[in-house]
């Protein structure tokens, strides 16, 4: 398999892709130790600005990881094909103080899906959802069409 | 925030936080914030005037 066409993504088109899509993988470090998970998210095209609802428990490896406004990286992807396209924001992580929302927030959450990957067997009243912000500081798409025959 | 006007109380995840006319209206449109809970006129609440 080898690289047919290989191009950089338009920031209009890494908006399109991150708007079309709505899971990826978060991914969070300390010190030496990785953490990536997959999570459901909005995106709002105007602020170029993901928003995510994580559940974490006390606890749970999640919780320390999220710690006080950890630096993050979110890597949403596709394959269709011969054709692969893939999305890096990098950025911090901020937490979402439920009592600083403005309509436009609330309005931004709304385009968020419910934590798809989650783990809802408990009772929502039981579950310690958090609401999350990233603010990408570095956005870069890619795109990559390969040719499956070529070396056979 | 403009001066709160309502008491929001999600039916789902029992979250609870104070939002005015703005904020109200956006609830009913987009779901619980927090959750994603679709969001009724009985989820918000006017202070009771003694």
């Amino acid at each position: 398999m080898t690289t047919k066409r290989e191009a950089e993504m338009s920031a209009s088109a890494i908006d399109a892709f991150l708007a079309r899509h709505e899971t990826g993988v978060l991914s969070l470090a300390r010190d030496d130790a990785p953490y990536a998970i997959p999570i459901s998210y909005g995106y709002d095209e105007d602020t170029r600005e993901a928003f995510l609802r994580l559940v974490s428990t006390v606890d749970s490896e999640k919780r320390e990881f999220l710690g006080s406004d950890p630096d993050a990286r979110l890597v949403v992807y596709e394959e269709d094909g011969e054709d692969y396209a893939s999305v890096v924001a990098v950025g911090t992580l901020e937490r979402v103080d439920p009592a600083e929302l403005t309509p436009e927030r609330i309005a931004q959450y709304g385009e968020t899906r419910r934590p798809l990957f989650e783990i809802w067997a408990d009772g929502k009243p039981d579950l310690d959802i958090q609401l999350y912000r990233l603010a990408p500081d570095r956005l870069t798409g890619r795109t990559v069409t390969v040719d499956r025959d070529e070396g056979e | 925030m403009t001066t709160p006007t309502h008491t929001f109380v999600c039916p789902e995840c029992r979250h609870s936080f104070e939002v005015d006319d703005a904020m109200r209206e956006a609830l009913l449109e987009a779901g619980c914030v927090v959750c994603g809970a679709p969001v009724v006129d009985a989820d918000l609440t006017a202070p009771t005037v003694e």
